[in-house]
């Protein structure tokens, strides 16, 4: 996957590219993210799942693929 | 006309004075230099180029005569580029050949960067090429020696030079430096070839250079489509393998074979993907050349 604002190439393994494809359609929580990816990959929704799901998408945030927001809770 | 139609003193009157101009692929070079063995190796080797007159020169490269503080009664040389030199060090004078050619590599790495520049041994057959990318040391250039004495049109031993928007690759027809083992290998399996004479302790070894055949230099206008990308590894004694690769590993090989990916940003990631995309991809193992040039006849059939 190209990044334009960086101009980094960045390999993908099928889990990290279906992350970014599912964000890309609308933005999730890390919840709703670990639950969709439990149920795309046929993997128990446990916590060293979720663990490693909610380190790739900071790792994603890091390097800018992905845009962490807070919650507006009034909205 | 042809570097080989000139006499001989005009052939040194103009490196020594206003400078060679050759044409090599999508490339005009200009070469001065004194110094009467290279001029006489040049005149070998250089016979079947093309001179060029009213044409700007991309690249002006000098060899001249130095003396290190250290050895001053020993010959040595500089490769210039524009003037300046690229390199820290001094080499011998009879390594004159082998250290324009590769200044001229450096150059052509360094500085071209209109065209994605894939560090890879690419030939034609059949109309289409196949690259065959590779780090030193992976037997590119004796595979492509072999390769262009065996019907196959010599584009280049070291740089796959692509236009990023036509998605067509420029032959560069140059000089193949074959390195230590390699020059025995090519002599006994290609009589036919011209090769150098020998330049002993380079920083590689002893370098014998492989003169490429006249057609290749003489169609060095005919650009082609890749069609297959093959990575190759010379592996003593072994058996061939040539086995498919899969799309994201050959992206990775390539992208990072690259000189130039990440200076040329999206449009070098859009011609390695329609690269990966359009040809197909491979690894070779190899050790006898009969068993290797007969499986990339098969693929190129």
């Amino acid at each position: 996957m190209f990044q334009p604002d960086s101009g980094k190439t960045h390999f993908l393994n099928q889990m990290g590219l279906q992350v970014i494809l599912n964000l890309n359609e609308k933005p999730a929580t890390e919840d709703e993210i670990c639950r969709v990816l439990a149920q795309q990959f046929k993997r128990s929704l446990d916590q060293n799942f979720s663990l490693q799901i909610k380190k790739t998408l900071n790792r994603f945030d890091a390097l800018g693929l992905i845009e962490k927001v807070r919650m507006d809770s009034s909205a | 006309m042809m570097v080989g139609q000139l006499p001989f003193e005009k052939f040194s009157a103009l490196l020594s004075n206003r400078g060679l101009r050759i044409n090599v692929g999508p490339f005009n070079i200009q070469i001065n230099t004194k110094l009467a063995t290279l001029v006489g190796h040049l005149y070998d080797h250089y016979e079947n180029y093309q001179l060029v007159e009213g044409e700007i020169a991309e690249f002006h490269v000098q060899i001249v005569s130095a003396r290190p503080v250290r050895k001053p009664f020993s010959p040595h040389v500089r490769f210039l580029i524009d003037g300046q030199s690229p390199y820290f060090s001094l080499f011998p004078a009879e390594q004159a050949l082998a250290v324009l050619e590769w200044g001229i590599n450096l150059a052509i790495a360094v500085r071209v960067n209109h065209l994605l520049i894939l560090h890879s041994a690419v030939v034609e057959r059949n109309g289409h090429v196949v690259l065959f990318p590779a780090w030193p040391g992976s037997g590119k250039t004796t595979l492509c020696a072999a390769l262009v004495h065996r019907g196959y049109r010599l584009f280049s031993d070291e740089f796959g030079l692509m236009e990023p928007q036509r998605r067509t690759f420029f032959p560069i027809p140059r000089l193949m430096p074959l390195k230590n083992e390699s020059i025995g290998v090519i002599r006994d399996y290609l009589p036919e070839a011209i090769l150098g004479h020998e330049i002993p302790n380079t920083q590689k070894g002893t370098v014998v250079h492989v003169r490429p055949p006249k057609e290749s230099i003489i169609r060095s206008e005919e650009t082609a489509k890749a069609k297959w990308i093959v990575f190759p590894k010379w592996v003593a004694g072994a058996s061939l393998s040539l086995e498919p690769l899969p799309d994201s590993e050959a992206f990775l090989l390539l992208a990072s074979n690259s000189f130039n990916y990440e200076v040329l940003g999206e449009t070098g990631f859009q011609a390695v993907t329609h690269l990966i995309r359009t040809c197909s991809c491979y690894k070779l193992v190899y050790s006898n050349f009969d068993d290797v040039i007969g499986a990339l006849n098969d693929l190129t059939d």
